[in-house]
């Protein structure tokens, strides 16, 4: 069996029931494996056995089906997307403009008996065959969206909200058809002839998916804007001429040409040239990174002042540009636990909803009707009294009112739109999130476990001390030093160069260069024997080292570091302690975690002296040190079978068992790809303090989730009694269809525009 | 798999059909019920039952599925 993953684009879907549908169906073709839609971004993964069917099948099948256009999403188009939306934009305000030009006039005609409206409502507008004449291209045009999704998801045995609105809308229009053709049948006759409530519904309806349009591409704009930053053309020297040639035939190895204010058009390295990069769309650093020869560039980001002539490593898919995108499409498609909850709920909620609806017909018919009614009854929020109404109609009015407030749409909207939201809130400042379930779990971490090497610390010794304990001054010391390692490819000899070129020593020649493996290295500069490395050189150097010089260094390994004595001639001259050094602001991340009541610890492969050194610098107390690759998912186990909830944060190959193991694996963007893959959340910059942004975000999003599925269940929980008419019987009043039409359109409104508010949420770095 | 929408469909109607007959006969007995009342009555559980049926269907359907697939 080769199942295959393939992300596809939907067109078409006017709420959250038919993400579900289309789900439901894809799981009755044949070799389809699973599905998943979601309906904010438009975006679905459908994984099937590619020796039982293809993409293609499965497009074509649920497109003849159902009816929507769905594309692959490796064909996607941003113009030609970007081009329908705003037709799907136009075409719903088209509708909402026209439904109300309608709808005015025909509420105007109906209660022209009432209040002021006689003094300027002309009588041909109450008459019931004008309504007629004026409700018909309602429903027929705006309208017509409902009835025929009803009639694609019915032959497949699906029924979703546009069943509730067609059933609702239709048996009101049908009912105002038979009054004004049949007025003495008895179904109230032209007095009451439903015109108005068929076209009020419309109109609402239609006015509610106007707005869930436009606040839908308000929560997928991040990838939109994230896509938009994708360059078409690039000038790449190719048998050393320059040429302007499509980003698409770009190939690894190229050199290309970048001018100040253009933007890089694929990862790469630098070989020629020094500027300043704007790389904040990537990385949400505010401040412009100075880049020089040999340092990394990414694609998207700005080149501001510099000519750079940089080489191609990574290209189409596999830029960090295009690796983000993917990411987020991801995120959104993974769907957490709580979201199983809505699903189900909403999948069964139109069944549920008939029923009650033939339940309230039944009640009102046999029972409620004699029981309760009274001439002279109120619509809420209206003055229009009920009069001779009989008894089916009234409870057909309410049964009615039922399927119109029980419109699900707010619950499915919830969860997928919170995560959408949150997730494109987090890549904006270089926090990867992969999905819902990954910001769950993400909200729950009570326990930090943090790697030392590349998470903690820079991963790269540099030079923190020399000391003078001979006639040479530091700076001779380091002079000395350097020269002598220059042609050291020992990464302590690096470290060491690194320092004196930072403080722009100039190094002399070396005449003779030994490197003694284990021990250090032996030089000779200017006729001068030159040593630098460990006891060991020196005691085979004879070289003896005096009391004073031993507790130095014994003070300096204490703290972590290693300690390499130069002599000069055979007598010890100086000392140079190198040591990984923390990274800027791990000291701040990590006071600031414990702060927030997190257990934090310090996993590492390094010895205990070198861990519990930079432990204490950065505040751990518990510390885990001598920790075999292999044993760090272990440690991280135990901790979990403790009861705790961990968060593994890690850069190295090394460390992705233990990024898999625990409940939220934390990847630092600066590691390897292998880490990243393993994570579930990555921090693009190398900031530590994302971690905390990282749960506050997702805190904040569950926080979102949870809210927007209260108000969704509370509209349904009020509505549907009202609807149904538990007020009745005391006050004698109703909720009439338009208004239940009003509070449907707004529940999946107000949840959007809830989860949009996630927007204004502004990451703290303390 | 073709069928399968065509029989519950049938299914669904017939079921809609008996629901809609027990209403009828039940208004019938009530006191006070106008013919139009009781027809109104009958169309509206008619279509109700039909969606209520097919959704069931679908339901049903469903679990089948996903107990084959376990």
């Amino acid at each position: 069996m080769a199942v295959k993953e393939q992300q596809i684009s939907i067109k078409g879907m006017h709420c959250a029931s038919c993400a579900t549908n289309i789900e439901n169906f894809s799981k009755t073709l044949q070799g389809v494996k699973s599905m998943v839609v979601n309906y904010t971004t438009q975006k679905g993964v459908v994984s099937f056995d590619e020796n039982i069917t293809s993409a293609g099948i499965i497009i074509k099948g649920i497109t003849n089906a159902l009816g929507y256009k769905i594309t692959l999403a490796s064909e996607r188009d941003l113009d030609e997307e970007s081009r329908s939306y705003q037709k799907e934009i136009g075409q719903q305000r088209n509708y909402t403009i026209f439904s109300w030009l309608l709808a005015v006039p025909i509420m105007f005609g109906t209660f022209r008996e009432f209040w002021i409206l006689s003094s300027f409502v002309p009588a041909f507008l109450a008459n019931s065959y004008v309504l007629w004449l004026l409700t018909t291209p309602l429903m027929l045009w705006p309208g017509r969206q409902f009835f025929v999704g009803t009639y694609r998801g019915l032959k497949h045995g699906f029924t979703d909200m546009n069943l509730l609105v067609a059933t609702g809308t239709g048996a009101a229009y049908l009912l105002g058809v038979v009054n004004t053709v049949f007025p003495n049948l008895g179904f109230g006759g032209s007095e009451v002839a439903f015109f108005e409530t068929a076209a009020l519904l419309i109109a609402f309806l239609v006015f509610g998916r106007y707005l869930e349009v436009l606040t839908r591409g308000k929560a997928s704009e991040a990838i939109k804007k994230l896509m938009g930053l994708k360059v078409k053309t690039a000038r790449v020297i190719r048998d050393g001429v320059e040429q302007e040639i499509s980003i698409d035939e770009i190939k690894v190895g190229d050199l290309i040409v970048v001018k100040p204010g253009e933007k890089f058009p694929v990862d790469g390295i630098i070989r020629k040239g020094y500027s300043a990069v704007d790389e904040s769309m990537i990385t949400g650093e505010s401040i412009p990174v100075e880049k020089k020869e040999k340092d990394t560039v990414i694609g998207a980001t700005i080149n501001l002042t510099g000519l750079i002539q940089f080489e191609a490593t990574k290209i189409g898919k596999d830029t960090m540009l295009s690796q983000i995108i993917k990411f987020i499409e991801d995120a959104q498609l993974a769907k957490p636990k709580i979201q199983k909850l809505a699903d189900k709920v909403s999948g069964n909620f139109i069944l549920i909803v008939h029923i009650l609806a033939l339940l309230v017909f039944l009640f009102w018919f046999f029972v409620g009707y004699d029981l309760f009614f009274v001439s002279g009854a109120k619509f809420l929020l209206s003055s229009i009294t009920l009069s001779a109404v009989p008894v089916s109609v009234f409870a057909v009015l309410l049964s009615i009112t039922v399927l119109i407030i029980s419109c699900p749409c707010a619950v499915g909207l919830a969860t997928p739109s919170a995560i959408a939201a949150g997730t494109a809130k987090g890549a904006q400042y270089g926090i990867l999130i992969k999905g819902g379930d990954a910001l769950e779990r993400a909200s729950k971490v009570d326990t930090v476990v943090l790697d030392k090497t590349g998470t903690l610390t820079k991963g790269k010794p540099a030079v923190t001390e020399i000391m003078d304990v001979g006639s040479l001054d530091v700076i001779q010391i380091l002079q000395i030093a350097a020269s002598a390692e220059k042609g050291s490819e020992h990464p302590l000899g690096g470290a060491i160069v690194k320092a004196a070129l930072e403080k722009n020593l100039v190094l002399s020649p070396i005449d003779h260069f030994q490197a003694i493996p284990g021990h250090g290295i032996e030089a000779v500069i200017d006729g001068k024997k030159i040593y630098l490395g460990n006891r060991q050189l020196m005691k085979v150097k004879n070289a003896i080292l005096s009391n004073l010089v031993e507790e130095k260094m014994q003070k300096l390994e204490e703290d972590g570091k290693t300690v390499m004595i130069l002599a000069v001639n055979g007598i010890i001259e100086g000392l140079v302690a190198v040591a990984d050094t923390l990274k800027e602001n791990s000291l701040a991340a990590v006071s600031a975690l414990q702060k927030m009541g997190f257990k934090v610890l310090m996993l590492t492969g390094d010895n205990w002296r070198t861990a519990e050194a930079i432990a204490k610098q950065i505040g751990i107390q518990d510390v885990l040190a001598g920790v075999l690759p292999e044993n760090k998912a272990l440690e991280v186990k135990k901790l979990q079978q403790q009861g705790r909830t961990v968060a593994m944060v890690g850069d190295g190959i090394n460390d992705a068992p233990a990024l898999t193991q625990a409940d939220v694996g934390i990847a630092i963007g600066s590691g390897s790809d292998i880490a990243k893959e393993a994570g579930q959340i990555v921090l693009v910059k190398e900031d530590l303090r994302d971690i905390i942004n990282a749960f506050n975000l997702s805190k904040k999003t569950m926080r979102k989730i949870k809210e927007n599925l209260f108000w969704a269940f509370i509209y349904n929980a009020f509505g549907v009694p009202l609807a149904a008419g538990v007020l009745f019987p005391w006050f004698k009043v109703l909720v009439s269809p338009e208004l239940a039409a009003l509070f449907m359109a707004f529940s999946s409104v107000s949840v959007t525009l809830n989860t949009l508010l996630l927007k204004r949420y502004k990451f703290k770095y303390l | 798999m073709k069928n399968a929408p065509k029989k519950f469909f049938i299914i669904s109607l017939t079921l809609a059909a008996v629901f809609s007959f027990l209403f009828i006969f039940a208004a019938e007995n009530k006191e006070g019920v106008e013919k139009f009342d009781i027809y109104l009555g009958a169309v509206w559980v008619f279509i109700l039952s039909f969606i209520i049926a097919l959704s069931l269907a679908h339901l049903f359907k469903k679990g089948e599925q996903d107990k084959k697939k376990f």
